[in-house]
């Protein structure tokens, strides 16, 4: 359903437009839409990306034109400030919320002391995981991180499910992440699979998954976001497949 | 406080890995390093000295809480910082739909530094690129586009020339940027290709 606005965008230009566009591209001077076609030409293109290559060296150095201005001391003592206004999750793991968790482990420390020790640990890692999901969720609620809302597909209809996609405009090299709200797990036998769709129909898989309340997927991107123009779920065997098989459930345009 | 962070020069990616474990010493490193780059940068593009400290206060806040997400093999720490801070300051004149102001509106005068540009103050090899080379209004048009987010439409509108004009107006002038720097000027050290 995407696909018909996409071609009404020249999502698609050859070589000669391409080349012809390709220097005002470089200084950001087409608009999104036309920046769009010549940026999927150039990671389909050997040809064309390499003839931007030359450019490279040119456009890094325009960064380094401005007049330098040293930065009033106000700013320096702003960023001096940063580290301890803004601890670092890594550096604190156990920081966050640790009151509350803290209550919660000691009532059921009693409960299973007379269970199995393995529950215990298992609990943990998932509050832990629970954590860390809430810390990427509002860490991906920040500017840099595109999102892109999938469309649910009929098997799906019946089920409240929501399905974003976020992956960092700054750096399309980085992982992106599938998450997912309410996704009732899949058949017997089965999981979903992501599918990373590039300009010409080829599918790479993007990892599979099963349901929950919450899905966090991380995925890495074989080469850059930028070469891939949707996104699709489809139900497949448990083990994945090679290619899509099953019914598709979600889907998108990146 | 920049000479100091030169001379002690530590290496930007070792630096960058140090952050991204929550090394708070060397994100100090990192901002004397850099900080005036990056708010040239800023300030270049908004014009506005508050908006600019805004900006790049951001632009290290980033740093501190994602120098994870720096791939050293796609260019040097502070072309990240500074395409970054290009792309943040331009979408905040966006948001604010303002248009470029003349140089003169803001004194830089009173600014001690302000005679030299950014790679004046690195020992580095990234190229040692002058706009003065360029004919003014391809400078003009590239600028426009380059530091201020403007389309080539909104610049034909802005200078109300042909589309065409602005069109060739660019590509001429970095067409003649890299004849001069690259296809000639040999002499001058080169930086690795970086993804673009
Ligand atoms: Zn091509």
């Amino acid at each position: 359903m995407k696909s018909e606005k996409r071609t009404g965008m020249r999502i698609t230009v050859n070589c000669r437009e391409c080349l012809e566009q390709l220097e005002l591209y470089l200084v950001g001077a087409l608009p999104e839409d036309e920046a769009a076609a010549v940026r999927f030409h150039l990671h389909t293109c050997q040809t064309c990306a390499a003839e931007a290559a030359t450019y490279a060296p040119i456009i890094e150095a325009l960064h380094y034109t401005p007049p330098l201005v040293a930065a009033p001391p106000t700013l320096v003592e702003r960023v001096a400030a940063l580290p301890a206004q803004h601890p670092r999750a890594a550096a604190h793991p156990h920081r966050t919320r640790w009151p509350s968790w803290n209550t919660l482990a000691a009532v059921l420390v009693i409960g299973l002391l007379f269970a199995n020790i393995w529950l215990y640990r298992n609990w943990r890692t998932a509050q832990t995981e629970l954590q860390q999901q809430r810390n990427l969720i509002a860490h991906l609620a920040e500017e840099q991180w595109r999102a892109v809302h999938l469309n649910v597909d009929e098997p799906l209809q019946t089920a409240p499910v929501q399905a974003a996609f976020y992956y960092s405009e700054d750096d399309p090299t980085a992982p992106g992440y599938l998450i997912i709200r309410n996704l009732p797990p899949p058949p017997a036998g089965k999981a979903y699979q992501l599918w990373l769709i590039r300009p010409d129909g080829v599918r790479d898989s993007g990892g599979l998954f099963r349901g929950g309340e919450t899905v966090v997927l991380p995925v890495e991107p074989p080469t850059s976001w930028h070469a891939y123009q949707e996104l699709g779920v489809t139900i497949e065997p448990a083990e994945g497949s090679p290619g899509p098989t099953g019914p598709r459930v979600l889907n998108g345009g990146l | 406080m920049l000479l100091l962070a030169l001379i002690l020069d530590e290496d930007d990616t070792d630096l960058m890995h140090r952050v991204a474990h929550g090394d708070e010493a060397a994100f100090r490193h990192l901002y004397e390093k850099y900080l005036d780059a990056v708010y040239s940068m800023a300030l270049k593009i908004t014009r506005d000295p508050h908006m600019a400290e805004d900006i790049a206060q951001d632009v290290f806040l980033r740093l501190w809480q994602r120098a994870g997400q720096y791939r050293s093999q796609r260019g040097r720490v502070l072309t990240w910082l500074l395409s970054i801070t290009r792309n943040h300051a331009i979408d905040r004149i966006r948001y604010d739909n303002r248009r470029p102001v003349a140089e003169e509106e803001l004194d830089l005068t009173r600014l001690e530094t302000a005679n030299r540009t950014i790679w004046q103050a690195f020992e580095d090899d990234v190229l040692r690129l002058s706009l003065d080379e360029l004919p003014p209004e391809q400078r003009q048009c590239l600028e426009l586009a380059f530091f201020y987010g403007l389309s080539h439409s909104d610049i034909a509108e802005m200078l109300n020339v042909p589309l065409g004009t602005v069109k060739s107006r660019i590509r001429l002038g970095l067409q003649k940027l890299r004849a001069i720097y690259l296809e000639e000027g040999q002499e001058q050290s080169k930086s690795p290709a970086s993804d673009v």
